[in-house]
């Protein structure tokens, strides 16, 4: 076998001529008993969508609706049935995607409790959501629930950086698929030799088998984060310091237990396979695979003044806010890079987070990005957003009680 | 609604087979109703028979009408060869090429801790018995056949430790785009790997 190809290659860093890549837009969309919206239908500007009604009324939903779309899944994590209307036997969300260079296409989610989902693409029943969809049309979210990626535990940063990643690599995502089974299975093996359910030589050599398996898939899925984090970290960087542009400066890190060095690849997997006999009987007597990238984190930090901190103990909330932000921009910048297309963004209620002052910092930022989704409490943002926007470039929806009406 | 107890038996019976849901079993229970009586027991009588002539073959556990199948019994086949398969279908599969001339071994299953299946619940131990055995000890590549996934690839490695002892060299058959497929149609995944086991020309 050869050496694989490279993933990340330079030529990617690039300055991309924004004005020439194709922007995804979502044009039209219709939702039927989705959450509160009995029956709605939208038409959308091709840059900012500005949805504003007071909370509880439906917002989100849209946004929601949008996320079943383009990602196959609610990007606040709610399953399908969450999203049935009360005393609703199914609902439907059907959407216009496309760009002005290539064709339109009709998408189409229709959920049963019975039959489960139904994704179709122009009438195409798509069989394999998750490798069809996933990627195809790129999206960004940004909601007060993503702080939870600074805040959260190192689930919640793995979970935001393996979407990053497997929206640009489907080999990444099939990667994934095999690390968490492969753990799933470990773990049954564990337990099984623990409790003394079956023959102990037998299990000892099936754990080898999956350990030697594990340490494949493993050390693929590591070395893959750490490329995408070299590349990554440039956009971030770069992000970051426009929205502080005093001299403080956000790093972020991979944090790996399972391999001592991380910055040679060339025998990893025998590395790691050490690594696993060695936790051997850890593992066993805790009955669960502890070893591996589903254990690792990324390492946020702040360097101020010369010291660097860490972000999760030592930040305030404005910190964490713009590190946050800093790390979507670039989310978005680095999708742009690598689809050559402007993902769509959908901005849920982050105006209220923040003074006025950066509020105009990221408004005047996104004017540069393609079609925007922004919903807040406040209608007065307006007039924020038309000092970068023309008139008709603006598509104003109020949301009252599961309807909404264009302005 | 339950219309008659031996009919809700039937679509019982029916739903239990691989694939087969509640509404496809309810729609072939009612086409049995259809049939005239001779053809129900005909049917019935096939897979009485089916269930009470077939065995597995003692050497390759494959299915078989006889002790030994007629794979293991022709004369024809080169037998430094085995390739190992996961079920019956798949040796119907590799027949079909017409390219593989040797001999087969039919696991019926693949390893699976988490849905209970282990080495024991395989067709392990014949395989390692079988090659163990004076007789056949010109066997001398072991060419694994299993689906790639997960549990195909472990049960390959599992297979492969319990084999080195006897100094047999074992294979693994090749993945990539199928062919006369267009390359644009191929999944990145096929694709990727593909790229990755490319060859030299």
């Amino acid at each position: 076998m050869m050496t694989p190809l490279n993933k990340w290659s330079s030529s990617c860093l690039l300055e991309w001529d924004d004005l020439f890549l194709p922007v995804l837009i979502l044009s039209k969309l219709r939702i039927v008993n989705f959450r509160n919206y009995p029956e709605q239908n939208f038409e959308f500007s091709s840059r900012f969508n500005f949805i504003y009604g007071d909370n509880g009324h439906g917002k989100t939903n849209i946004l929601e609706a949008i996320s079943f779309i383009t990602f196959a899944k609610s990007f606040l994590g709610s399953s399908e049935a969450d999203c049935l209307k009360y005393g609703e036997e199914f609902f439907t969300i059907k959407g216009l995607i496309g760009s002005e260079t290539d064709n339109f296409s009709e998408v189409l989610l229709s959920y049963k409790p019975e039959t489960r989902r139904n994704y179709f693409v122009n009438n195409q029943n798509v069989r394999n959501i998750s490798t069809e969809i996933f990627g195809r049309y790129p999206v960004v979210f940004f909601s007060p629930h993503s702080l939870s990626i600074t805040y959260g535990s190192p689930g919640e940063r793995r979970r935001f950086f393996d979407i990053l990643i497997s929206q640009t690599s489907p080999v990444y995502l099939d990667d994934l698929r095999k690390l968490t089974r492969i753990i799933r299975q470990k773990n049954v093996l564990l337990k099984n030799y623990f409790n003394h359910h079956s023959d102990k030589s037998q299990t000892g050599g099936l754990l080898e088998s999956y350990n030697d398996k594990l340490a494949t898939v493993a050390t693929s899925v590591i070395q893959r984060r750490l490329e995408f984090l070299s590349e990554f970290e440039n956009f971030f960087k770069e992000n970051f310091k426009m929205m502080v542009p005093d001299c403080s400066c956000g790093l972020i890190s991979y944090k790996c237990e399972s391999l001592p060095d991380l910055s040679d690849f060339s025998n990893a997997d025998v590395q790691f396979r050490e690594v696993l006999n060695y936790r051997l009987d850890e593992e066993i007597q805790r009955g669960s695979a502890i070893t591996g990238p589903h254990r690792d984190d990324f390492d946020f930090k702040l360097l101020k003044g010369g010291e660097t901190f860490d972000l999760k103990n030592h930040a305030s909330q404005g910190e964490h806010k713009t590190f946050i932000a800093a790390l979507k921009l670039a989310e978005y910048k680095f999708i742009q890079a690598k689809k050559d297309r402007n993902p769509i963004m959908l901005l849920d209620d982050i105006l209220s987070e923040l003074d006025i002052n950066r509020v105009s910092n990221i408004i005047a930022h996104l004017k540069d990005f393609g079609q925007i989704f922004l919903t807040t409490t406040e209608r007065k943002y307006l007039d924020q957003i038309g000092k970068f926007y023309s008139e008709n470039e603006i598509k104003t929806i109020r949301v009252n009680n599961g309807e909404a009406k264009q302005e | 609604m339950n219309l008659s107890d031996s009919l809700e038996n039937l679509i019982e019976e029916f739903s239990k087979l691989p694939s087969i849901g509640r509404k496809t079993a309810q729609r072939l229970a009612i086409h049995i109703i259809k049939q005239p009586r001779e053809s129900v027991a005909r049917f019935s009588e096939t897979l009485l028979n089916v269930k009470d002539r077939i065995k597995f073959c003692r050497i390759c556990c494959n299915i078989t009408e006889q002790d030994i199948c007629r794979i293991c019994n022709s004369k024809k086949r080169d037998t430094s060869k085995i390739c190992v398969v996961e079920e019956p279908q798949d040796v119907i599969a590799i027949e079909r090429t017409n390219e593989y001339n040797g001999l087969y071994h039919v696991l019926h299953g693949k390893i699976s801790p988490l849905e209970g299946v282990g080495p024991d619940d395989i067709r392990v131990k014949e395989l390692i018995e079988r090659l163990a055995r004076i007789e056949v000890n010109n066997v001398s590549e072991v060419i694994f056949a299993l689906n790639a996934n997960v549990e195909g690839e472990t049960t390959i490695l599992y297979l492969t430790k319990l084999l080195k002892p006897l100094g047999i060299n074992t294979t693994r058959i090749a993945r990539g785009i199928p062919i006369g497929a267009d390359l644009e149609l191929t999944d990145e995944i096929t694709l990727a790997k593909a790229i990755e086991g490319r060859v030299n020309v």
